[in-house]
């Protein structure tokens, strides 16, 4: 499947944190003819792609597959919803979102509302998530609850889009964007000639923590982690001195945490395939905000590198990337594993 | 045609204050045949419906065809977009959104990412002046291949039907009110009236005036959507109009004081037809009556609305039955106020 393909699929199927089993199902159909797959107690995809004599290096290739997303907590008298964020909602983009909820049922569609302008008091402000509600176009709290009720999950609306040269703009490319790297460059290590374990492993709960990956790669055991992951791209308000441009590759860096050698094994690899990337200039432990923060430290240690994919406008319904960045990554992975981990 | 299906027809149509050609060329097919029509120097689409009688007093009935949007204003070296509104457009409700560009071609509304702002950022309503449009260019040249200064957006909102008999989507106001007009001019009419598909209104220099001065009407209905505070945490006196409660009869707005005549008139016959309708409850807001009440030596003028939801947003909001309840209520003012 076309890389452009896999990204609707994965991005339009929803997935919040928690309540990932949609996506899930989505991912383990795309992947089922890559090898034996399965789903962890807290529900990541876990797919065995290749499967060597133990005593070979076992790699695990990783990205989230929960994406941020709303939660049902309360219904007014006129049957307006109150809602909770699950993950980082920005608030200054919610007024007049447009939303949809997933229920037994089926897909309702709503839209975020606050206080309307003219009964505002002092000087306009973002309103909070406590300031907003959610209308599904019901006229009472009876008919809304016997259509949504209380924790149901909400997604952003925010189909894909193709924009100029290559970039698209979607909801959810936070992560499902890397998940596609990762299916992609599994896809070529399966053709690839390898001696080593592969295993993809698509992790929930990111958003919300990181559960889903740590006890996932507990169970895994691998000896060597790629941890992908979206990063900040530079835009007008971003300045391109301290952020990675889009379409310029993968970020790399090594730093804290990370493992330096398999970074330094990824940036020759990318020179030596003429596949761009960029340095990352992440400070702090060099994993943190990731996946790879909860992957570096299982059992008696991983040996773990985080690729970022730049990504513009991240958590909002318009995520922009760029799609030649994906297929690059891949290449870049499956290069770097077939001729470092063997 | 259904009434969902006209509306949603005419809000897919990409119609910006000063750009409403292709609205009007909608309009135009629906109603050919229909009436006899003309469009005016502004741009006007103004039809005379023959009745099988004529009124004593001449009435006219107005909605406009134009649209809140954006207008671009410049292109940064990377590539990026900067952009003004046309219209009155709370800059909260644009930031992460989507528009469509005049070219067709779509465009996000960036934004800093939730991880990199500061508490003041978070609670700040960014200004439009600060924002900019992605619409994945590489920079300035590569850019400029594909917007001009000066190219039209507005918001990309899909169409939906959801709820309780509600619509959401762009443009709805006025996009309904044209509606509500068209399918007047497409029944058989008890009485002469004259239907303006009028332009600008949004953009603070309204035609309606110029099409009230030709047709020179005793008296103008103005079909407009007003501010519906219907929602959450506003208690009833403050709610202005409430959805499914039918079409909203104003006596007093920012714009004007309507004929007390007309409103009180207005009410009895609905009254009396068993039709719904509700009462302004506030004068906030204005539209083209405004204009119009002081066109050539004076008309009388009324205001029949939809109460809409989030108008000026991406994801107006109406209910379907107020829409066609205003339908009815205009066939009967037509005839009512005829004599």
């Amino acid at each position: 499947m076309e890389t452009i393909e896999l990204l609707k699929a994965l991005t339009q199927a929803p997935g919040v944190s928690g309540e990932e089993d949609t996506v899930l199902s989505v991912a383990a159909d795309l992947v089922k003819d890559l090898g034996e797959t399965s789903i962890s107690t807290l529900k990541s995809l876990i797919c065995k792609v290749k499967v060597a004599d133990p005593s070979k290096p076992h790699i695990m290739l990783n990205a989230h597959i929960d994406e941020i997303g709303m939660i049902v907590t309360g219904i007014d008298s006129k049957g307006f919803v109150k809602i909770a964020r699950v993950g980082g909602i920005d608030r200054r983009m919610i007024m007049s979102t447009p939303v949809i909820a997933h229920t037994e049922e089926g897909e309702f569609y709503g839209v975020v509302g606050s206080v309307p302008p003219h009964l505002q008091k002092g000087e306009k402000k973002n309103p909070t998530l406590d300031e907003v509600y959610v209308d599904f176009g019901f006229d009472s709290k009876e008919e809304c609850e016997k259509h949504i009720p209380l924790g149901t999950i909400l997604t952003f609306e925010g189909e894909l889009m193709e924009l100029k040269n290559g970039l698209a703009a979607s909801k959810a490319m936070d992560d499902r964007c890397c998940c596609v790297s990762i299916i992609q460059a599994c896809r070529l290590l399966k053709e690839m000639d390898t001696d080593c374990s592969i295993t993809m492993m698509l992790s929930s709960m990111e958003e919300v923590g990181g559960q889903g990956a740590q006890t996932a790669a507990y169970g895994i055991n691998p000896t060597h982690a790629i941890v992908m992951d979206v990063t900040f791209a530079s835009a007008p308000d971003m300045s391109k001195e301290k952020f990675a441009p889009i379409a310029g590759g993968p970020t790399l860096s090594g730093s804290g945490a990370q493992d330096s050698t398999m970074a330094k094994q990824l940036m020759a690899t990318a020179k030596k395939h003429n596949l761009p990337f960029s340095l990352e200039p992440s400070g702090g432990n060099g994993v943190s905000g990731t996946d790879a923060a909860g992957v570096v430290n299982r059992r008696a240690g991983i040996r773990t590198v985080v690729m970022g994919l730049p990504l513009r406008n991240m958590h909002t319904p318009v995520e922009v990337l760029s799609i030649a960045d994906l297929d690059n990554s891949a290449k870049l992975i499956a290069e770097f594993v077939a001729e470092y981990i063997r | 045609m259904n009434t969902v299906e006209l509306v949603k027809n005419l809000c897919e149509i990409d119609g910006v204050s000063g750009a409403e050609d292709k609205v009007r060329e909608y309009i135009e097919e629906q109603i050919k045949g229909h009436c006899e029509y003309r469009v005016d120097a502004r741009g006007n689409l103004i039809c005379f419906k023959k009745g099988k009688k004529t009124p004593s007093k001449k009435i006219m009935l107005s909605a406009h065809m134009d649209e809140v949007g954006f207008v671009v204003t410049g292109v940064d070296e990377d590539g990026f977009l900067r952009f003004s509104t046309v219209g009155g457009i709370d800059s909260r409700v644009v930031i992460g959104k989507r528009v469509r560009l005049e070219s067709g071609i779509p465009a996000v509304v960036g934004t800093k990412p939730i991880h990199m702002q500061s508490a003041d950022e978070q609670n700040t309503p960014l200004k439009i002046s600060d924002m900019y449009l992605d619409i994945g260019a590489k920079d300035k040249a590569d850019a400029l291949e594909s917007v001009e200064l000066g190219d039209h957006a507005v918001f990309y909102s899909n169409f939906i039907e959801f709820g309780n008999g509600r619509i959401k989507g762009k443009a709805l106001d006025d996009r309904a009110g044209c509606a509500c007009l068209i399918q007047l001019l497409q029944q058989e009419a008890e009485y002469d009236f004259t239907a303006c598909f009028t332009v600008c209104e949004e953009c603070g220099k309204s035609a309606a005036d110029n099409a009230a001065f030709s047709v020179q009407p005793d008296i103008a209905i103005i079909v407009e959507c007003t501010a519906a505070a219907d929602v959450s945490g506003v208690s009833e006196l403050n709610q202005v109009c409430a959805q499914g409660k039918g079409p909203v009869l104003s006596f007093m707005d920012g714009g004007c004081i309507y004929d007390r005549g007309l409103f009180k008139k207005g009410l009895a016959i609905a009254k009396e037809k068993n039709l719904i309708c509700q009462v302004k409850q506030g004068v906030s807001g204005g539209n083209d009556a405004g204009v119009i009440q002081v066109t050539g030596a004076g008309v009388k003028v009324m205001a029949v609305s939809m109460p809409g939801r989030y108008i000026h947003s991406a994801s107006s909001v109406l209910k379907v039955s107020d829409i066609d309840a205003t339908t009815q209520l205009l066939g009967a003012l037509v005839e009512g106020l005829a004599d």
